[in-house]
């Protein structure tokens, strides 16, 4: 009982700290690139998690009261689905980054999904 | 692939990263809901638009994000019943814990090969990471002007 309490302790302290632990992480991703090919092969399973974390942390009757107002929703579908990649496309295209574009900025989504 | 990044749906950590800021998840989760239906297609035309050619099946894609969306809706759903509501507010913190961890596996598997790619052309690094941030400053600044401006804003206030 006392490891579930201290785990439960360690866990609501990455919370608290969670920012800090995010920037941190992408430093410690560079300083030691073997832990960063150990993870690799896990990225899908980290979304399916955070995604999974995502949907208990939030209440659904506000998950369902955002689409019983969908006005904000259509307006950031059409700006992220449509207009920013458009635009982004452009200038990738412009600058030949399209071309040249190294993997490692990929997102990672893309990265488990195809 | 940068192709596939800016036309796929903005993230399925994107939610996450809302809480991390402290922001509204659940619009946040209810936008991505909406966004991955329309991705299969949207990331279609934009690869078939600037790479000339489409991407894998829309159809297998659409079906592969619904069941990434649908599976964790369930599980969460059967967690939130076993465990009930009462005990899931009182470890919020514990779960932002665990979602920071997982994130964290993120940022760090991301960064894999990146020193690599610095040592091999270090010009090139910094210029895509100089663009990088300048997209994502201008797209974030110009997303907020006109996000603000839209109609239900004052819902999510």
């Amino acid at each position: 009982m006392n490891l579930i309490s201290a785990l439960a302790a360690a866990l609501t302290l990455c919370g608290r700290h969670r920012t800090l632990i995010a920037a941190a992480s992408i430093f410690i991703g560079l300083a030691v690139p073997p832990l960063a090919a150990a993870f690799r092969p896990h990225l899908g399973e980290a979304i399916v998690v955070m995604l999974t974390l995502a949907f208990l942390r939030v209440d659904p009757v506000e998950l369902r009261r955002h689409w019983t107002q969908p006005g904000l929703i259509a307006a950031a579908m059409v700006w992220a689905m449509l207009i920013l990649p458009a635009v982004l496309g452009m200038v990738f295209l412009a600058s030949n980054s399209i071309k040249r574009c190294p993997v490692y900025i990929s997102c990672s989504c893309c990265k488990c999904l195809h | 692939m940068l192709v596939l990044q800016m036309s796929a749906l903005g993230l399925m950590s994107s939610p996450a990263l809302a809480a991390l800021l402290g922001l509204d998840v659940a619009l946040t989760l209810a936008t991505l809901i909406a966004a991955t239906a329309v991705t299969p297609f949207t990331a279609s035309l934009f690869t078939h638009v600037f790479l000339g050619t489409a991407l894998a099946s829309p159809l297998e894609f659409g079906l592969r994000l619904f069941l990434i969306i649908a599976g964790c809706n369930l599980s969460a759903a059967l967690i939130r019943l076993i465990a009930g509501r009462r005990f899931i507010e009182a470890q919020r913190e514990a779960i932002d814990g665990l979602s920071v961890i997982a994130m964290s596996m993120l940022a760090i598997a991301a960064m894999d090969g990146a020193m690599d790619h610095f040592r091999a052309d270090p010009i090139l690094v910094i210029k895509l990471t100089a663009l990088a941030f300048l997209l994502a400053l201008a797209s974030i600044t110009v997303t907020a002007i006109v996000i603000s401006w839209s109609p239900g804003t004052e819902t999510s206030a």
